[in-house]
C-alpha cells in the first residue's frame, strides 16, 4: 500500500516559508514508524519528520533544500497491507 | 531514529547584534544573521509520527481562534496530538503591535459578533475532555472594559457547561492595570490568573512598546489581593538581549508582587519582520532560572527552551498545589 507523506501543519500560521532541510533517508531505505525521514525547519524551529507507518521508501518527490507547504506531498512509501 | 543534523551554520554564524546593546549570555548559541535557518539541537522539535486530526477539526468546526496557531507556536503538533489548546478569544485582530508577536495588528471586531463565543469555547473544551483550559485574548483597548466582560461571560460559561471541575486558567492582558477590569475578571472566578510580564524592564520599549513593565507587575499585584485565593501566574521570554542578571531581578520583582506560578521560554521570531533572536538560551541556563525561582518561593517554575505560558500548564499548577 502507498503511503503518502505529507508536510504537517507545523504551527505556521503563514505556511510559506518551511525548508525541507535535508533528507534522512534514501529511495530503497527500510524505515520503521517513528523513523526520521526529512528535517523540516519553520522560522521557529527545526522539526524532525517521522515516518507515519513501517515500510519502504519508494519516492522522495521534493529535493532538499526547497520550500515546502503544509499539505504538500513530499515522499511515499510501501507499507505492508 | 534520532540524528544529529549537519548544523555548522548555526555554529559558524555572526550574530544579528545591530538591535541589542549586550552580550548574551555565556555559553548561548549563536544566532545567524538574517533568516534563521539553523537552530541549536535543543531547538529541535519531533512532530509526531500519528498526528491526530481531532483536535484540527473540532477547532475549524467550531471557528475557534486559538494562539497555537495565531502565534505559529512550535509546540502545536505535541499539544494538539493529545487534544489541548489555547483559546485566544477577543477576535483575530490586536489593538498592540509587540514586536515579538506574531498575532495579527488590527480593528477588533464587534462584540456582537463574538457573542456566541463563549459557547463555542465551552463546546469544544468539553468535547476535548480538557480538565484544564487556558483562555487567552488579544489585547482590546478599542473597548470601554478592553474585553473584561467578555472574559468573564466566557469564565462563567465554561463552568455552567462543563463544571466546577474544570480548572479555568486566564491569560489577561494588562487592562491598562485598571481595577474594574480585574475585579470584572476576577468575580467570575477563574483558578489561575496569568499576566505575562513578557520580557525585563530595559527591553520593554523595543519589545513590548505599549506595555509597560511596572504595571505588569501591579496588575499581577491588584489581582492576588483582589483575589488572594486565585494563583497568579507570568511568562517571560529569554534570548531577547537579557543578562542573567536582568532575569534574576525580574523574578524578585514578580515574587514582590506576589506571583506564585512562573514560565520562562525561549523567544523564536515569528517572522523576519519581527524582533531578531540575540541568543538561544542553553537548556542549563533555563534550568539555573527555574531553580532560583523556586528558591525564591515560587510554588512552580517551568523554564525551558520550548516552554510557553500556557504550555503543559496542567501539570505546572499541580506541581504549585
Amino acid at each position: 500500500m502507498r503511503t503518502p507523506v505529507p508536510v504537517p501543519p507545523l504551527g505556521e500560521q503563514k505556511q510559506t516559508e518551511t525548508l525541507l532541510n535535508f533528507w534522512f533517508v534514501e529511495e530503497g531505505q527500510d524505515v520503521n514508524e517513528g523513523d526520521d525521514l526529512a528535517e523540516l525547519v519553520t522560522d521557529k524551529a527545526a522539526f524532525n519528520l517521522p515516518a507515519p507507518a513501517a515500510g519502504k521508501v519508494v519516492k522522495l518527490l521534493v529535493k532538499a533544500g526547497a520550500t515546502v507547504k503544509p499539505g504538500d506531498v513530499l515522499a511515499e512509501l510501501e507499507c505492508p497491507e | 531514529m534520532s540524528q544529529t543534523p549537519p548544523n555548522e551554520a548555526a555554529e559558524n554564524a555572526g550574530r544579528d547584534g545591530a538591535f541589542y546593546p549586550k552580550a548574551p549570555s555565556e555559553g548561548a548559541a549563536p544566532v545567524p544573521s538574517g533568516r534563521a535557518r539553523a537552530f541549536p539541537e535543543w531547538l529541535r522539535k519531533p512532530w509526531p509520527a500519528r498526528y491526530d486530526t481531532r483536535t484540527q477539526n473540532l477547532l475549524e468546526g467550531l471557528k475557534l481562534t486559538t494562539v497555537c496557531q495565531s502565534a505559529e507556536c512550535p509546540n502545536l503538533g505535541e499539544c494538539w496530538n493529545r487534544g489541548a489548546a489555547t483559546f485566544m478569544i477577543l477576535g483575530e485582530n490586536c489593538t498592540r503591535a509587540c514586536h515579538f508577536c506574531a498575532v495579527k495588528t488590527g480593528k477588533g471586531e464587534s462584540l456582537e459578533a463574538l457573542a456566541d463565543e463563549p459557547a463555542r469555547v465551552a463546546q469544544a473544551t468539553k468535547h476535548l475532555g480538557l480538565r484544564h483550559v487556558v483562555v487567552t485574548s488579544v489585547a482590546r483597548d478599542d473597548l470601554d472594559d478592553e474585553g473584561a466582560g467578555h472574559f468573564a461571560r466566557v469564565i462563567e460559561t465554561l463552568r455552567r457547561y462543563c463544571g466546577p471541575e474544570l480548572v479555568i486558567e486566564v491569560l489577561v492582558p494588562d487592562f491598562h492595570a485598571r481595577e474594574d477590569c480585574l475585579r470584572t475578571v476576577l468575580a467570575a472566578k477563574p483558578d489561575v490568573f496569568n499576566h505575562n510580564t513578557e520580557t525585563i524592564e530595559r527591553l520593554h520599549p523595543p519589545v513590548r512598546p505599549q506595555g509597560n513593565y511596572r504595571r505588569s507587575l501591579k496588575v499581577l499585584e491588584m489581582a492576588k489581593t483582589i483575589a488572594p485565593a486565585v494563583a497568579t501566574k507570568s511568562g517571560l521570554m529569554a534570548g531577547l538581549g537579557e543578562s542573567p542578571e536582568e532575569v534574576l531581578a525580574t523574578l524578585d520583582d514578580l515574587r514582590a508582587s506576589g506571583c506564585e506560578i512562573l514560565t520562562i521560554g525561549q523567544y523564536l521570531r515569528p517572522s523576519p519582520h519581527h524582533l531578531p533572536v540575540a541568543e538561544y538560551v542553553r537548556p542549563e541556563t533555563f534550568a539555573r532560572y527555574e531553580k532560583h525561582a523556586l528558591a525564591l518561593g515560587f510554588r512552580s517554575a517551568a523554564c525551558g527552551p520550548f516552554v510557553r505560558s500556557s504550555y503543559q500548564a496542567e501539570q505546572v499548577l499541580a506541581r504549585a498545589r
